[in-house]
């Protein structure tokens, strides 16, 4: 009994990586990912120290007696971390997914920026 | 899911797990080639079509069949940026795209149905009478 050992299929899963656009504005950085399939429920996005990891899960049912004739979608878990520079508010995160393009917004601090100095 | 430890069983699923990454590999150059990326699975009664076509509109994608092909066409906008945007990444494609598939089956036409949910465009096309398959019963006595 002590030999078997539970293996989990989990120890072996790769994810797919969403493709990503980046864009940055005077005060926020903005980014985009394409994860087609995902509905809001099984989307998670989440800030640990200064990572932000989002993940997301995508599955396509198949009726029964049913025959795959294509078979390109990727189909599975969707994960994708980014690390968070110093000027981003961690608590200003705002998540919006629509017809399966996540847009986040990461509002910067206030106090880095950008400010405009006069010239006497 | 619970099975009996075997070492065997562990190569074998590195084997597929490193196949699936070669798989990968080689997808993505050929990706060009064949965008949007579909499903397709046929079932007892109809065909289903799933396509993969994130962020676009929903009006700006377009569904024809004509005689037994099925064309899918459209365009992918930008998305509208606030001014002064600099962009850091870009992995992200936009454009125009059509794909066409020729269809095994003789389609109910007017019976399509086409729905767009989260990125993903699913079309049901049932299958006519003649061509689904047909049950007989034999009584054995």
């Amino acid at each position: 009994m002590l030999r078997d050992r539970a293996i989990t299929k989990k120890s072996f899963t790769t994810y797919i990586t969403p493709p990503a656009d980046l864009y940055e504005t005077q005060d926020s950085h903005m980014i985009f990912l394409d994860m087609p399939g995902v509905s809001k429920d099984d989307l998670n996005v989440k800030v640990i120290d200064n990572r932000l990891i989002v993940q997301g899960k995508f599955e396509i049912e198949k009726p029964k007696d049913s025959e795959v004739l294509f078979n390109e979608i990727e189909k599975g878990e969707y994960r994708r971390e980014f690390i968070l520079s110093g000027d981003v508010d961690r608590n200003k995160i705002e998540a919006k997914l629509v017809n399966g393009v996540l847009t986040l917004t990461l509002a910067k601090r206030e106090e880095s920026k950008e400010i405009e100095i006069k010239i006497n | 899911m619970l099975m009996r430890y075997s070492p065997f069983k562990e190569i074998e699923m590195m084997e597929k797990e490193i196949n699936k990454m070669f798989n990968d590999l080689f997808r993505s150059f050929d990706r060009s080639y064949e965008y949007p990326l579909m499903d397709i699975i046929d079932s007892k009664d109809d065909l289903v079509v799933y396509v993969e076509i994130p962020g676009v509109n929903k009006d700006d994608i377009k569904v024809k069949i004509h005689n037994d092909v099925l064309t899918i066409s459209g365009e992918r906008k930008e998305p509208e940026l606030p001014e002064k945007a600099n962009c850091l990444i870009r992995e992200r494609e936009f454009g125009k795209f059509m794909r066409s598939i020729r269809l095994p089956y003789p389609i109910e036409v007017s019976k399509v149905n086409a729905e767009y949910k989260d990125g993903i465009l699913k079309i049901i096309l049932p299958k006519k009478e003649e061509v689904k398959p047909k049950e007989i019963q034999i009584n054995v006595s």
